[in-house]
């Protein structure tokens, strides 16, 4: 079965929200908990890399 | 009529069982197709909306793509015990849409068990559906096998993160308004940082947008 290649481009977070009708104070909001997913997501992997550093060690 | 604002970016129409067992399924295609570019459309529960079939038709009528999962072949519980049609028949929408001359709509075919639709939908013989178990991996190695991308082609690796984002998104919505995730809102939630997940994951992209 061929693949279907898509050529166009990624959508803007602004274009996805307004398509969907995502009031602005909703898309804040989101915004706000990606940032904060992505930032314990970076802890996650940073504490990960130093235990294993630390093993490696030993 | 479904009021849509136009979206010059490809839809793509996830149509599954509405059901807590299919909830990866619907996590790994909202997360498949925005890691392709697709924004992922579905008829989920709408309160609002009064007649059901113009809202699906308007619906699969405005994708480029849709996924149809028709791996659920049994019968509920509740009597009288029946099976869910709705998938074969959303599908059967789309086939005759993508056949209407002018129309570009690709359909997709999902299932969990290798040629049973041959027996089960023997109308569709000849289109091999595309096998998942479930998994997040299963259901976007299927996405990936039917899609590709001319730039920031997302890699299976790519693609969890962006399902590993729509999952703990998901969480959220259970413990802050709804239990149930297919509904508008918690729909709508998902699929924003889908979006906002496939930016951040797709090294090529993550790279654009630091420019």
């Amino acid at each position: 079965m061929a693949k279907t290649i898509i050529t166009t481009d990624f959508p803007t977070p602004e274009e996805v929200a307004a398509y969907l009708g995502i009031p602005d104070k909703r898309v804040a909001e989101l915004n706000a908990l990606f940032d904060e997913y992505q930032k314990t997501k970076a802890t996650k992997k940073n504490a990960k890399r130093k235990a294993s550093s630390r093993a490696k060690k030993k | 009529m479904v009021e849509t604002k136009p979206l010059p970016r490809p839809i793509a129409f996830i149509n599954i069982p509405y059901a807590r067992t299919y909830e990866t399924v619907y996590f790994s295609l909202i997360a498949g197709a925005a890691g392709h570019g697709l924004v992922p459309t579905a008829a989920v529960h709408d309160p609002s909306s009064r007649f059901q079939l113009d809202r699906i038709y308007d619906l699969i009528a405005a994708a480029q793509y849709s996924f149809h999962d028709l791996s659920w072949m049994s019968l509920d519980r509740k009597a009288p015990r029946t099976p869910r049609l709705n998938m074969a028949f959303e599908l059967g929408l789309a086939v005759a849409l993508s056949r209407t001359p002018g129309v570009k709509h690709e359909w997709f075919v999902l299932d969990t068990v290798a040629y049973r639709l041959d027996k089960a939908l023997s109308d569709l013989g000849g289109i091999r559906p595309r096998i998942h178990d479930r998994s997040p991996e299963s259901v976007l190695r299927a996405v990936m096998n039917a899609l590709g991308r001319q730039r920031h082609q997302p890699t299976l690796g790519n693609l969890l993160e962006v399902y590993t984002a729509v999952a703990d998104m998901a969480r959220q919505i259970k413990s802050a308004y709804s239990t149930d995730l297919f509904e508008t809102r918690p729909f709508k939630d998902l699929v924003f940082i889908a979006h906002q997940a496939a930016r951040a994951s797709i090294p090529s992209l993550a790279a654009e947008d630091a420019e």
